[in-house]
């Protein structure tokens, strides 16, 4: 008798303090946010499928932030930066956003690579009133006053790469993508477009998102006979499909290839031999040519290893921290509120590695140059083709083919 | 043994207790935020489909490594009904991306919020019952029915990324407020509780389903089934039935939780039925200790809350290799889980070290 009572004491003992015990760690870690410093969200998966991806992004943002400090911080304080772990899940990704605002009472977050982790968040983000900055180029198609976009929107990469493709006298395309929100509505876009301008598409397939076999796909490649393949894979399926079209010999002679996911990081993975000659196209390249990217590939090696590379979304990642330092100067505030209205009110700006970026404050996506690319042998992407900086237009309501299509979603 | 009962009764107790004074605690500022206790209510639904689990597991011997299916089928419900809510009817985005005009016919009973609720239930319930008779009936079992309940996991989650204009693909159906409006801000937190209570009070509801199921003759045939299959068999008991029944009972439990946990989290992904997310959900009524019902709550209550904790700082990666160690050694050493170790070595450990004391 006595003895199961014990027992029911201790069960007891131990979930109210598991309980407690925790939730008393949390109102420590508020009690210490000190005056001199003001915090900051970092969210990206530290585990699961997207860490390695992401954790790149992340090390960008930390080198900004500890060079913003050793200059002396922003408006006189310092920046104290609280990592989350997303886990590649989006829901994750959403409990993990909603703790970092409402307990650690964060200024703003920068976080998020993938399209589902960033729409799970948007409410969140919007519920509570607070700031998201996403760094990576996307599909587009969205808008939130909440969010800063510091990647390419589709009329800054997708877009710009077709008509570069058109001019060249490319007239037949292949579209290969993974199964998911990206490529579709790249395809959706690409199809408009080439449909505006007399171009045919030959095809257009989907692989799943770990399909590590291409063999059906490259039969029908070759049954389409493609001048070009619009390659929007996206992680392990870009490896396998380039190493399996290596296998039957094939070069960028036989399918040129246009790749909108494949950045100096995946370079180093696919491999360069394979991948030479093939486009892509970005706003930057590590091989950018801009004495800002020279002091940033350097900082970025310096600190992480000279065996590092840098790439777009990292670039964007970076400059993300520092348009948030001047919107938050412009704005003498760090409450998202007046960061958001000082952003809307237009004019912030930051001399990036890829040149001067600003944020639009009609719709919170960045003004930024076109950069198309040619992978080289050495593994660097030399530009062959660079724009001056591009406004952002996510709905595509500047261009007549698009609005033709009725792209633009219902709100 | 009527007061060993009474023990775990006694402990689920003490967790819904402290979890109904998280008003209190939030107010006296033990708990520092909001979104704490809308966490606690994403492991409210966890414990739910861990209860679920346990009876087919822990009392009958059914080892289902799928039942993310069902939660997440109960969460894409839900969250297609509050998602017709937001937008008023009309078709989502994805939808209009997949280029659709007209809302699909299978989202049309959605608009409704009685018939939603019938759907939460019908539709894993339906499913479950046949998948369940087909296979109990052959009498597939062990090792067979898990890899089964994997295989159809991960059909369905290709059919659900697939499916990109009906279901949003892998991105799922997101910006959805929960059933009684936004509970998220200082502005809504009376909202909040009376969600939180609502969840609360399910919990309560199926532990008691649960528990009068487990101690009645019902109860004593599971085991029976666990521990000699054949036997009950031969005792002249219709065991594909029975099996069949709790098979179907625990999947709509999963998918409870999962509508509850699309009020909580204001989203659902295509991720809450992967396998990975399915063996999650085993592994917190093995650490938490399987065949007591409680353990299964504490479960999935602790990993969570470890999850939520140690997922920032030092302890990101090294939180993954503790979580596997914790299972194995729970397997190998500990078979009753948490509960065990409180209810079978700490009083040995008690006495032994009194003993040497006196």
């Amino acid at each position: 008798m006595k003895k199961k009572r014990i027992m029911a004491l201790l069960m007891s003992i131990v979930m109210t303090g598991a309980l407690v015990g925790c939730s008393g760690a949390q109102a420590k870690d508020a009690d210490s946010d000190e005056a001199s410093s003001v915090k900051v969200g970092i969210l990206y998966s530290a585990t699961g499928s997207m860490a390695i991806s992401e954790g790149a992004v992340k090390d960008a943002e930390v080198l900004a932030i500890e060079e913003i400090n050793a200059e002396g911080g922003i408006l006189g304080k310092q920046i104290e930066y609280v990592a989350e772990d997303g886990a590649s899940e989006p829901s994750t990704f959403a409990t993990k956003a909603e703790k970092l605002i409402d307990q650690d009472k964060v200024s703003a977050v920068f976080g998020c690579w993938t399209s589902a982790s960033r729409k799970a968040v948007k409410p969140v983000f919007e519920e509570y009133e607070n700031l998201l900055l996403y760094p990576v180029q996307y599909e587009g198609m969205e808008e939130s006053s909440n969010i800063v976009y510091t990647g390419a929107a589709p009329n800054q990469q997708i877009v710009p790469a077709i008509d570069y493709l058109i001019e060249q006298g490319y007239k037949k395309f292949f579209l290969l993508g993974s199964d998911y929100v990206f490529p579709r509505t790249a395809n959706m876009i690409i199809n408009s477009q080439c449909e505006a301008k007399d171009v045919e598409v030959v095809g257009e397939e989907y692989a799943q998102m770990d399909q590590t076999d291409f063999g059906s796909i490259i039969a029908k490649i070759e049954a389409a006979k493609p001048d070009v393949i619009i390659n929007t894979l996206n992680g392990t399926g870009n490896l396998s499909f380039f190493k399996q079209m290596n296998e039957k010999n094939y070069t960028s002679e036989d399918y040129m290839t246009m790749s909108f996911s494949i950045a100096e990081e995946e370079v180093k993975t696919i491999g360069a031999d394979i991948l030479k000659d093939h486009m892509v196209s970005w706003n930057y390249y590590m091989t950018t040519d801009t004495p800002e990217n020279e002091k940033f590939v350097e900082a970025y090696k310096k600190e992480y290893g000279t065996d590092r590379v840098t790439s777009d979304p990292a670039e964007a990642a970076y400059d993300a921290v520092y348009l948030w330092k001047a919107a938050v100067e412009k704005a003498e505030s760090f409450e998202p509120a007046d960061v958001i209205a000082a952003i809307e009110d237009g004019g912030i700006s930051f001399l990036a590695p890829e040149g001067i970026v600003e944020i639009d404050g009609t719709n919170h996506h960045l003004i930024k140059p076109v950069r198309i690319g040619v992978i080289a042998e050495d593994g660097k992407i030399n530009i062959v083709k660079e724009t001056e900086p591009v406004k952002p237009d996510p709905y595509l309501e500047s261009y007549d083919w698009a609005v033709d299509s009725n792209l633009k979603p219902l709100e | 043994m009527k007061i060993k009962k009474q023990g775990y009764n006694i402990c689920f107790a003490v967790i819904v207790v402290i979890l109904a004074l998280m008003p209190v605690l939030l107010n006296a500022g033990v708990i520092s935020s909001n979104s704490f206790i809308l966490f606690l209510g994403k492991c409210i639904a966890f414990s739910i489909v861990a209860i679920g689990l346990d009876l087919i597991w822990g009392y009958t011997g059914i080892l289902s490594l799928g039942h993310g299916l069902y939660f997440a089928l109960g969460g894409y419900a839900m969250a297609m009904f509050l998602k017709l809510q937001a937008t008023d009817g009309n078709i989502t985005s994805f939808m209009q991306t997949g280029g659709m005009t007209k809302l699909p016919l299978m989202w049309k009973p959605f608009l409704s919020g009685y018939l939603s609720v019938i759907l939460i239930i019908a539709i894993p319930a339906v499913l479950a019952a046949t998948i369940g008779y087909f296979i109990f009936r052959n009498r597939i079992k062990g090792v067979y029915f898990s890899i089964i309940s994997q295989a159809l996991t991960w059909a369905a989650y290709s059919l659900f990324t697939g499916l990109q204009s009906y279901t949003g693909g892998n991105v799922g159906i997101t910006e959805i407020k929960s059933i009684i409006g936004s509970i998220k801000g200082d502005a809504n937190t009376g909202k909040m509780f009376i969600l939180f209570y609502i969840s609360l009070a399910i919990l309560v509801l199926i532990y008691g389903i649960s528990y009068f199921l487990t101690h009645s003759k019902f109860g004593k045939i599971l085991i029976a089934i666990r521990d000699g299959e054949n036997r009950t068999y031969f005792s002249g008991y219709c065991v594909s039935t029975y099996k069949n029944f709790i098979y179907v009972l625990s999947a709509i439990f999963a998918a409870v939780a999962g509508a509850i946990f699309v009020n909580f989290n204001g989203s659902i992904t295509p991720t809450q039925m992967t396998i990975s997310y399915s063996i999650t959900m085993v592994i917190w009524v093995a650490v938490g200790g399987r065949g007591t019902l409680v353990g299964a709550v504490m479960g999935a209550f602790l990993i969570n809350l470890c999850d939520y904790h140690f997922s920032s700082g030092v302890m990101v990666e090294a939180w993954q290799y503790i979580l596997g160690t914790i299972f194995v050694v729970t397997i190998l050493f500990f078979k009753g889980g948490l509960v065990g170790v409180i209810r079978d070595q700490l009083p040995i450990l008690i006495r032994r070290v009194a003993h040497k004391e006196r």
